[in-house]
């Protein structure tokens, strides 16, 4: 009775040790980016989109102008969780009529159709090449969704200060690496770094490594939105990005304005299907 | 004095997390503020009109297939057919979300000049037109007109209901699963082969028609009226080579409208099809060729034998009923690749390919691989295929004299030419045709294109081929400049040109 008591005893100490130790680095880090990646997310949204490409010179080359609705399925659900998009050029000229539908699933592939006036058919769009731009700007394909919380492995690097429309503010430092060799040739990206403020878990900027670990983009939060989603919750939603490559120089304005959320959007759910490519529904 | 410092401390250190928190919230952008305006504003949006377009400047260098012997018009085998530029307006209307409206008008000035005094050839509102050309080519400079030409483009106004689509005007109606030189189940409207530009969908024409689309559980119905045929436009070439002296048209009645239906959809996630029908007519005509004459008797001793002796030809167009069901598959293969099935069977009314002057039915089909991989910035599609000839006849031996005395009466001409016209030469055609597309640089600044089609008979020995390869780059939003080759040859018809497009789109 009494080795059963002493056992206890220990048992009890050293399991209250056990959690009484500091996170690892990578205990925190991952914590971190899966409390991020839970961020309570906007059922509807409907925004218009401005990707402003400017070249090394600091000059606009090109303004692609279009409207976005964004509508989350299910958005309770892990499993059954899908974002529903469509989209339409509004300019330039030569684009104006374009239009875009995707469905973003968690557990299966993504669905894409592109309407193109050129061709006057809605077609299939088959594969997502991460890697590459995304409508000729600094942003990839990969960078413009939220990455995939499994495929990455986190490090928790420090805290670090980021300035962010003239006020500083304490982020966490949290490195991501890819789990796997494809995954990192998929997105073309080897490493990333982002700053995570601590009180909203915005990400304030985000550094991105090509595979040979060298830095080559520098992402920054350019202005947010804040409201309650349906449930109550606070969401605090990227409105503007911007991206600087530095191995060319360019740089990418992503803008969003006239953001309209949940019944201010006043989005129909029918309307995420090729019938509308062609139809307005804005 | 301790625990003094400690709540002090804590105190200052909620004060500052709270401060710096507040301070990021009173940084985030704030909907509210432009609320009123942004109700206005779509208060303003629910009947809107927009004027979008763009001014072009055109330069094309061909080879002319006609050549200068033996033609007065023109003076050289290389010339300039396209100098000038075109102006597109296109009016856009929306009406809440009920109602649309859409309007394209081209003005085009050429300053090389067109001969535009057979227009009613290709116009809609000519049921009957002649136009006579001999062997050698009897028009001149006079004829030519450089006045700017204004067409109309489409015209269409579309009614929304939830899950109905009506849309009633002259408008571009594409069907099938894919695009390109050769789609066999696109089949609703006809071509303009006479187009001269690297846009490959400018070669379309606009048909009046009334369009109703059902949509259901992600399937759509769709059922077409065309009451107003509207052939292919065919190049002055290829009627002059051919010695056309008439082309008729059936006449505008209800009697000669185009119907056309098309049930399509998705099946899951990977599997897309299309059933369509039309009973319409061909887009290409059918030849008839008539040899007024009278019988010679010729006098070898005793032996006296008549001999037909034709005095004029005539060689007469014109567009046969036709019946034409069509496929069309979509297998998605992976995250990459999609299978594409095109298929159409064009049943005319000599079905059983009894009379030589009629096109057989024919059954066609192209079938391969395709990657719309958008994010990769790449389009390709390969496809192989065949044209059947339904109950083939072979042309008739021409070098066999007696053959071809015993065949020439006033119906009937050997009809090799006019098989290889048809494209019916052969029993069946091997088809072979692609199309990729592929954005480079910053922006997606250049963009290179290429449609090609290849055909040849059974043994591979004589090929036909239409390629397309262009660039186009753009320079800033809105201008762009396409510099493009056509190369072709088919049946008996060749193109080689060089067009340069230079565009302001607004």
């Amino acid at each position: 009775m009494g080795f059963l008591k002493i056992f206890l005893s220990i048992l009890f100490v050293f399991t209250a040790s056990l959690a009484a130790l500091p996170e690892t680095a990578v205990e925190m880090g991952t914590r971190l980016a899966k409390m991020n990646d839970d961020r309570p997310v906007f059922e509807r949204v409907k925004a218009r989109i401005n990707l402003i490409i400017n070249n090394s010179s600091g000059e606009v080359r090109f303004t692609k102008v279009l409207i976005m609705a964004a509508y989350t399925e299910n958005m309770n659900s892990p499993v059954n969780y899908c974002e529903r998009y469509i989209t339409y050029f509004m300019a330039p000229a030569d684009d104006q009529g374009n239009a875009y539908l995707s469905y973003h699933y968690k557990n299966q592939s993504d669905v894409k159709w592109a309407y193109l006036k050129g061709i006057r058919r809605a077609k299939k769009v088959t594969g997502a090449d991460k890697k590459l731009s995304f409508f000729g700007s600094d942003f990839t394909n990969g960078e413009m969704g939220k990455p995939n919380f499994l495929e990455w492995k986190y490090k928790y690097l420090g805290d670090d200060k980021v300035t962010f429309r003239g006020n500083v503010f304490d982020c966490y430092m949290i490195e991501s690496l890819p789990k796997t060799q494809s995954i990192m040739n998929e997105n073309g990206c080897g490493r990333r770094v982002s700053y995570v403020e601590k009180k909203t878990l915005l990400t304030l900027r985000l550094d991105y490594y090509d595979e040979n670990l060298t830095k080559i983009k520098e992402m920054r939060l350019v202005s947010f939105t804040t409201k309650n989603n349906i449930n109550g919750q606070k969401v605090y939603y990227e409105t503007g990005l911007e991206m600087r490559n530095l191995k060319t120089g360019t740089r990418t304005e992503l803008r969003f304005s006239d953001v309209k959320v949940e019944s201010e959007a006043n989005i129909r759910t029918d309307i995420f299907t090729e019938q509308y490519l062609i139809q307005k529904w804005w | 004095m301790r625990s003094k410092s400690l709540a002090i401390f804590t105190c200052m250190m909620l004060f500052c997390t709270g401060v710096a928190y507040s301070q990021i919230d009173n940084l985030a952008d704030k909907p509210e503020a432009g609320k009123q305006k942004e109700k206005g504003k779509d208060k303003d949006k629910d009947v809107t009109f927009s004027l979008h377009g763009f001014a072009q400047a055109n330069f094309v260098a061909s080879r002319n297939s006609i050549g200068a012997s033996g033609n007065r018009w023109r003076t050289s085998r290389y010339e300039f057919p396209r100098i000038g530029g075109t102006l597109r307006l296109e009016l856009e209307g929306n009406a809440y979300d009920v109602a649309h409206f859409f309007s394209a008008v081209e003005m085009e000035y050429n300053a090389a000049g067109e001969k535009k005094n057979f227009l009613k050839f290709y116009n809609p509102n000519a049921f009957l037109q002649y136009t006579y050309f001999t062997y050698n080519a009897d028009f001149d400079r006079s004829e030519l007109i450089k006045n700017p030409s204004i067409t109309v483009r489409e015209t269409y106004v579309d009614l929304y209901s939830k899950h109905v689509t009506f849309r009633v005007g002259q408008q571009i109606i594409a069907w099938g699963e894919i695009e390109g030189v050769e789609a066999p189940s696109d089949v609703v409207i006809p071509w303009d082969f006479t187009t001269k530009s690297n846009y490959f969908e400018y070669s379309r024409i606009g048909v009046t028609a009334a369009n109703l689309s059902f949509h259901f559980a992600k399937q759509q119905l769709q059922l077409i009226w065309i009451p107003l045929f509207q052939p292919t436009k065919l190049p002055l070439e290829s009627v002059y080579h051919r010695g056309v002296t008439s082309i008729s048209r059936p006449e505008f009645e209800v009697r000669n409208g185009e119907y056309a239906a098309r049930l399509s959809g998705n099946l899951g996630n990977s599997f897309r099809y299309g059933l369509g029908f039309l009973y319409g007519y061909d887009d290409l005509p059918d030849t008839r060729v008539l040899l007024p004459g009278s019988y010679q008797n010729y006098s070898f001793g005793d032996f006296t034998l008549p001999v037909y002796t034709p005095a004029v030809v005539f060689t007469e167009l014109y567009y046969n009923r036709v019946y034409v069901p069509t496929l069309d598959l979509g297998i998605a293969m992976g995250d990459v690749l999609s299978w594409k099935v095109s298929a159409n069977a064009n049943f005319t009314e000599d079905f059983w390919g009894k009379r030589d002057l009629i096109k057989n039915p024919t059954v066609t089909y192209l079938t391969g691989p395709e990657s719309t991989n958008m994010f990769a910035k790449i389009y390709l599609g390969l496809y192989v295929g065949q044209q059947w000839v339904i109950n083939y006849t072979p042309p008739t031996n021409d070098s066999n004299p007696i053959e071809l005395v015993s065949r020439l009466d006033r119906f009937k001409l050997p009809n090799k030419q006019t098989l290889k016209g048809y494209g019916q030469l052969n029993p069946y055609t091997w088809m072979l045709s692609g199309n990729m597309q592929r954005s480079f640089l910053q922006g997606d600044a250049l963009d290179f294109q290429v449609r090609f089609a290849l055909y040849t008979d059974p043994k591979l020995w004589r090929w036909d081929y239409v390629v397309y390869p262009y660039f186009l780059y753009k320079f800033t939003n809105g201008v762009s400049s396409a510099l493009g080759v056509v190369i072709a040859n088919r049946r008996g018809d060749d193109r080689y040109m060089i067009i340069s497009e230079t565009r302001y789109s607004f």
